[in-house]
């Protein structure tokens, strides 16, 4: 039983290093994406997130 | 060597010896004095007792290098009834040495010079005596001459009775206080044994007289002796009669009164238990009272080189318990006053139980004389998987005897003695937690947990990539929101980012809504930030709730060009509050560290909860806390310090 813990403590501690060492987080944000035809306009940005993307022509 | 006639029979008498001071006559049994005008008559003993000792005068030895020779013994009666040898080594450089034999236990002792021995009434049981080199008072008890032969050097008188008091020290060390002349004798020496005396042959001719058969007198049912030597009584299995053995017969002196119990291990058996081989001689049943009675029963095992051992069986629970000198004991108590620990070979034992046993059942053969309704009282201590006991007579001679015991698995005890037990269904005052102890496990965790933290704590950049002011105003379009960019940063890769938005709101609220957006790929992390703090004083206490401030982890985004937009709601009745925004990457996240802390700690903290669980259960049944608190209210803990 303890090198069962023991071996459950080591792989909590590396889950631990490998998340925070690589930036991670546990709650991801919501993703979404802009189409590259709006970003390469000038303020296509913007405008994608004035009028929200219509999903093409 | 000087010859006389012995005054009582005429027969030639020989003194062997120079300096022993009187013979017992081979013929009339008469205690012979060498006097200066001759010899005189000190009247007669009874007859030798077998008590299947296996020295005999002229057996010789050596003790610490010295050789001696075994001139006479005498037998001498306890106020049990059981009689005991004391054997006169005449040593080579003219020494006497007196070596006491009983209960398969051997003690050399010599006359000491030393003066101021404690009298008799100002001794008691378990007490240090400092004129005898501290050594503890072990047994009180009178002592009756009932029997002797060969040469001895002092002048005993047929059926006078002394007292005396065995005293116990470390390592062996045994004395004897005796108090048959006015000022106390001290006789200093070792508990030993035949080997270490160099005494080796007899041992071989005490084997050949292993078992004796006899038939019980009441019943005719065969008797079987194991221990011959030892034996002081035994009762039929077959009736429950009981017998004391003298002589190598039985003398009948009382039938059990109560109904039958059956030892779960036969007697006779043989089993194994620590590399030695041990034969089951006697069963006891004994009790304790305190709201009804509580019953457990003991084995009585014998070993001849290793002597008596017993087998205790208490709920289905079982240990294997070894006598202990009380030299080697440290115990501050007294019966009245028991100490809260005992500490025995580097251990200390925390006090469990007081109580008064009595003697149920008896089965099979003693090395005492046991009787049914037996009482003792008993002190109880553990140290789990051991205990030590603490047992003082009631009746008859006082004596106070130790007791190791250590906890034996029902399986190691099946495995030893080929029988089949049932399980224990409550924990035992012995019985060890069976689960894995995790302490040690989770401190080295919860090291390299702390340095994995410190590791990231450390290499975390915490660079602080873009600082907005937004400055929200309603307008006719949009009286309650407005939507706000930011300036383009770059962010590194494999870092996180925190998003923390603050507002110098007071009973008010805003909304952020934000889109972290990277200008390369178009991939965004949608964010939201509700900011609302309320306070106040409320019948002449001050409240609040929710934050002026609220952030956001957004887990390592890739390298690249981001931007970010904000769409701001407040609250359409109010005038916006400026909101500050700030954007940080590589932040150690804390509560990163925290949640793997719990959950390293969970299977730990479960095992400790069971571990009290079991604790609890063990001391249910106790008088005593396992800090030594009596629950009866007062803390004896205190008393022992004081």
């Amino acid at each position: 039983m303890k090198y069962l813990y023991t071996i459950f403590g080591l792989l909590v501690i590396l889950g631990y290093g490998w998340i925070d060492l690589r930036g991670r987080e546990l709650r991801q944000t919501k993703r979404g994406f802009v189409p590259q035809g709006l970003r390469s306009t000038q303020s296509g940005a913007r405008s994608f997130w004035y009028r929200g993307y219509q999903g093409g022509k | 060597m000087s010859a006389a006639n012995c005054p009582g029979c005429g027969a030639g008498i020989e003194f062997a010896i120079g300096s022993s001071a009187v013979v017992v006559c081979n013929y009339c049994r008469s205690i012979v004095a060498r006097t200066d005008r001759g010899v005189e008559d000190l009247g007669k003993v009874a007859g030798l007792i077998d008590t299947g000792s296996p020295l005999k005068i002229g057996v010789t030895g050596k003790h610490r290098g010295r050789g001696f020779r075994l001139t006479g013994r005498t037998q001498l009666q306890h106020e049990s009834g059981a009689v005991w040898d004391e054997w006169y080594a005449a040593f080579d450089d003219g020494r006497w040495g007196w070596l006491a034999e009983a209960q398969a236990k051997y003690f050399i002792t010599f006359k000491t010079a030393e003066a101021g021995a404690p009298g008799y009434e100002e001794l008691d049981l378990g007490m240090p005596v400092p004129a005898v080199d501290n050594m503890v008072v072990a047994e009180l008890g009178r002592a009756v001459l009932a029997s002797a032969e060969g040469e001895l050097p002092w002048k005993p008188q047929p059926s006078t009775g002394y007292l005396y008091a065995d005293l116990s020290g470390t390592e062996n060390r045994f004395a004897t206080i005796d108090y048959s002349e006015d000022a106390p004798l001290v006789f200093k020496g070792w508990q030993t044994s035949l080997r270490d005396l160099g005494i080796t042959g007899v041992a071989e001719s005490r084997s050949r007289v292993a078992v004796a058969k006899l038939s019980c007198t009441n019943c005719g049912g065969p008797l079987e002796l194991i221990a011959p030597d030892q034996a002081e009584r035994i009762y039929c299995p077959n009736c429950g009669a009981g017998h004391d053995i003298a002589n190598g017969n039985l003398q009948f002196f009382a039938m059990l009164k109560k109904k039958k119990v059956e030892p779960v291990i036969a007697i006779g058996s043989t089993g194994m238990i620590d590399g030695h081989s041990y034969i089951v001689t006697g069963f006891l049943q004994r009790s304790v009272k305190f709201d009804v009675k509580y019953y457990w029963t003991e084995y009585l095992l014998y070993n001849r080189e290793r002597g008596y051992r017993w087998l205790v069986e208490s709920d289905d629970h079982w240990s294997f318990v070894t006598p202990v000198p009380a030299g080697q004991v440290t115990d501050g108590g007294t019966l009245e006053s028991p100490a809260m620990k005992i500490g025995w070979n580097g251990k200390w034992f925390s006090i469990f139980q007081v109580a008064e046993a009595h003697v149920e059942y008896v089965l099979g053969e003693f090395y005492w004389k046991v009787t049914q309704g037996e009482r003792v009282a008993t002190i109880d201590y553990v140290k789990p998987p051991e205990g030590m006991s603490t047992e003082i007579t009631l009746e008859g001679a006082r004596e106070v005897n130790y007791s190791h015991a250590r906890y034996l698995q029902p399986e190691e005890v099946e495995q030893a003695f080929a029988v089949h037990l049932k399980r224990p269904s409550t924990v035992g005052p012995m019985q060890p937690f069976s689960g894995p102890n995790l302490m040690g496990p989770w401190v080295i965790l919860l090291m390299l947990l702390l340095m994995t933290a410190f590791v990231v704590k450390v290499t975390r950049s915490g660079r602080l990539v873009s600082h907005e002011i937004i400055d929200p105003a309603p307008t006719a379009e949009q009286p309650n929101g407005a939507t706000f960019f930011g300036k383009s940063f770059q962010l590194n890769g494999n870092e996180n980012v925190r998003i923390e938005a603050s507002a110098g709101i007071e009973n008010n609220w805003v909304y952020v809504e934000g889109d972290l957006l990277n200008e390369g790929t178009g991939v965004m992390e949608s964010f939201e930030l509700p900011i609302e703090y309320y306070s106040g004083v409320d019948e002449g206490e001050r409240w609040s709730e929710g934050n002026q401030g609220r952030s956001v982890f957004v887990s390592a985004p890739p390298a690249g060009t981001y931007t970010t937009r904000y769409d701001v709601t407040w609250d359409p009745g109010k005038v916006p509050a400026r909101i500050e925004v700030r954007i940080t990457q590589g932040v150690f996240h804390g509560w990163h560290f925290i949640l793997a802390l719990i959950v390293l700690s969970l299977w730990p903290a479960a095992n400790l909860l069971q571990r009290f669980s079991f604790e609890a259960q063990r001391w249910k049944d106790s008088d005593f806390s396992p800090s030594g608190l009596d629950r009866s209210g007062s803390d004896e803990s205190d008393e022992e310090d004081e």
